[in-house]
């Protein structure tokens, strides 16, 4: 009996971590600078001139080729972009600066070490994240946040797409820097902070991957246009409040069948619950490539293929700023 | 030198000559109480006019102590709207045009060769989706 009592005690005892064990704060610590030992060298900084003076940011290699990710504002209108990382100062031309998203793209002429893309649609709140940048005049470094959430608007203004929020400490010149999760995978850009509050915003990298897409498909962005408005109805119809309102007649909906009253349930691959849920289905639309809008009128569901126009907004030339020639 | 006498006799007299005692213990209290009723009796613009003018008389303040305080002002000034500054969101701000513009209320620092440096991240992310349109 006496055995018995003593073996279930040592069963439900939990196990005690030897010494030799690393505690959960080693992991992490050890984790973090790996991730940023590893991916530190594919972070530049990037510096573009023009009339009124110089512009610092952060930017990152997305591929071998040296191409870059950065902030809009650092690159936007510039005459000479160049970019710095190991020591090197190569020169850079900008492929496209996007005001939708808030990022450009540089190209410089070099093999370059460059970071994974990860899925932005896993991190969730309180996943940890890494942001590697350049803040100031200072090297580069790491700040080590938590995602807070996802916002669609800030200050009463929308955002072209759902931003993620991150608890992290960032500072100026730090703009386009890459936020990677513990895998060491770039998960996202940074494009602002929330002024002295201790957060940012990120653009998610696949909003970011969007625009690249573009430009490998059809060399200028494709931001699609319906000339749909919605707004929330009072009551749900198949699951959804969002119903057309108006159509522009600058674009083609009532030509491709759309009609006002309309309840919208899905745009292309993004189901739609609400009327907030089309800014993001609106901004994965590609001008040209034929998506499915489900809608619900009169109480029947059906799909109608709608062919969306060049966004008005889209720039009708990408904005380029050459590269300097190198001496 | 009969009005020498007569004043040396009249100034004897008078050296024995003393107010009651009463006076003496009366004398401050009615001095105070005459000087009150001087104030409370002048004209309130007289009054007014006083205070005004006792306001500019300068206190006996060392020229150190005044040119201190000066700069110390001017310094809590300067620190307040650079302050200010930063609580402004943005470099980049986006008109309802949808146009990236540059914010005049970026903070610049001086690079080596003397220009204007600006170190980008905005408070406030780049975007223009003011309607729920697609």
């Amino acid at each position: 009996m006496a055995v018995l009592a003593a073996a279930s005690l040592f069963a439900l005892t939990p196990p005690r971590a030897s010494a030799a064990e690393p505690n959960l704060a080693d992991s992490i610590t050890c984790q973090i600078r790996k991730v940023f030992d590893e991916n530190q060298n594919a972070v530049v900084r990037v510096q573009a001139s023009d009339s009124l003076g110089v512009r610092l940011g952060s930017g990152f290699f997305i591929d071998p080729t040296g191409m870059i990710y950065t902030h809009a504002g650092v690159v936007l209108n510039a005459e000479d972009v160049t970019v710095t990382f190991n020591g090197n100062c190569l020169p850079a031309t900008v492929v496209t600066t996007d005001e939708r998203s808030g990022i450009a793209i540089l190209k410089t002429d070099c093999i370059s070490p460059f970071i994974r893309v990860g899925n932005s649609e896993n991190a969730t709140i309180a996943t940890p994240v890494i942001a590697i940048g350049f803040p100031e005049e200072r090297d580069s470094s790491a700040s080590f946040g938590m995602i807070a959430g996802r916002d669609r608007q800030h200050m009463g203004q929308y955002f072209s797409t759902t931003h993620i929020r991150a608890n992290m400490a960032v500072n100026r010149g730090e703009g386009g820097a890459p936020v990677l999760n513990l895998n060491g995978e770039v998960i996202g850009i940074l494009v602002a902070r929330i002024n002295d509050s201790g957060s940012c915003h990120i653009l998610p990298i696949r909003a970011a991957e969007k625009i690249r897409q573009d430009m490998a498909h059809y060399g200028e962005l494709r931001h699609g246009w319906v000339g749909v408005e919605v707004e929330d109805a009072p009551e749900p119809v198949n699951g959804s409040t969002a119903k057309i309102t108006a159509l522009n007649p600058l674009a083609n909906a009532a030509e491709q069948g759309l009609k006002s009253g309309d309840m919208v349930n899905a745009i292309g691959a993004t189901s739609v619950t609400t009327s907030e849920d089309v800014i993001d289905a609106s901004y994965f639309l590609t001008a040209g490539e034929a998506a499915d809008v489900k809608i619900t009128r009169d109480g029947q569901q059906m799909s109608i293929k709608v062919t969306p126009k060049l966004h008005p907004l889209t720039p009708a030339e990408p904005l380029h700023a050459e590269a300097p020639q190198q001496p | 030198m009969d009005n020498e006498d007569s004043i040396t006799k009249l100034l004897r007299l008078k050296r024995y000559e003393q107010p009651s005692e009463e006076y003496f213990e009366n004398f401050l209290a009615e001095f105070q109480a005459r000087q009150r009723a001087e104030v409370i009796h002048r004209p309130l613009l007289h009054i007014a006019w006083d205070r005004v003018c006792s306001m500019f008389v300068m206190p006996p303040v060392p020229k150190l102590v005044m040119v201190s305080s000066f700069a110390a002002a001017v310094f809590a000034a300067v620190f307040v709207m650079n302050w200010a500054d930063d609580d402004t969101p943005s470099n980049l701000t986006l008109a309802s045009s949808g146009a990236v513009q540059r914010d005049s209320t970026a903070r610049p620092a001086n690079g080596k060769n003397g220009s204007a440096v600006q170190y980008v991240l905005p408070a406030r992310p780049v975007s223009y989706a003011s309607a729920r349109s697609f």
